[in-house]
């Protein structure tokens, strides 16, 4: 069980934010294709679906390189995770038309508004869940592959 | 330190020590099952109540859940 430890890595950082997706894409279809939300919120699944599997896998692949050197904490290299995501979700919404930036903080679909207070402290939750995350779900499914 | 230094020196490590347990006293093998059984993994207070406070701000702060499905 020694070969590709990168691959096995990619697949092992893949797993949880697939589950994700599944509820991510539940809660569309119930948003728009049942309760019929007149916004256009299509265009936010892109980024969960193709480009956060992916980042979670290379970002794995990254830690099992980087471990073999140095002393690394899972945990602690994931909850680093969001500082990679977030200006590119936020790249990614801006260039899908979906997301500007007000003087009072960011707005969705030219219709929800969100402070930048309450966006600090949803990055703080989101760290402490990359945190949690990572440090149990991404280093279990690493086990289960034989690379923790 | 010559070979009979070293044989007395043998002799008194062997008295000073005495002799060995030739056989076990008790059976080892429900000690090792606890043992393994204690080996899980235990989740440190400090990762409790990580996920506590964040449990409430997501109660508290519903509007963060989206924030937090978009970039799962």
């Amino acid at each position: 069980m020694n070969t590709h430890p990168y691959a096995r890595a990619y697949m092992a950082g893949v797993a949880l934010p697939t589950m994700v997706l599944l509820l991510v894409l539940a809660v569309f279809i119930l948003l728009r294709l049942i309760l019929r939300i007149p916004a256009p919120i299509e265009r936010i699944i892109v980024f969960p679906m193709a480009v956060v599997p992916n980042v979670f896998g290379l970002w794995n692949m990254l830690y099992v390189k980087l471990r073999g050197s140095r002393q690394i904490s899972i945990g602690g290299f994931g909850a680093l995770l969001p500082f990679v995501l977030a200006p590119l979700g936020g790249f990614v919404a801006c260039s899908l038309g979906f997301l500007s930036a007000t003087s009072s903080g960011l707005e969705y679909f030219n219709a929800f508004r969100v402070n930048y207070g309450l966006l600090a402290a949803g990055f703080c939750v989101v760290i402490v869940v990359y945190y949690l995350g990572w440090k149990y779900l991404v280093n279990f499914f690493n086990g289960v592959v034989g690379i923790a | 330190m010559n070979e009979t230094h070293e044989i007395e020196l043998g002799k008194l490590l062997k008295k000073g020590l005495g002799p060995p347990d030739q056989e076990l006293r008790r059976d080892l093998w429900p000690e090792m099952v606890r043992r393994m059984e204690k080996g899980e993994r235990r989740v440190p207070w400090f990762d409790w109540a990580l996920l506590a406070a964040a449990t409430a701000s997501l109660l508290f702060v519903p509007q963060m859940i989206p924030v937090l499905l978009y970039h799962l």
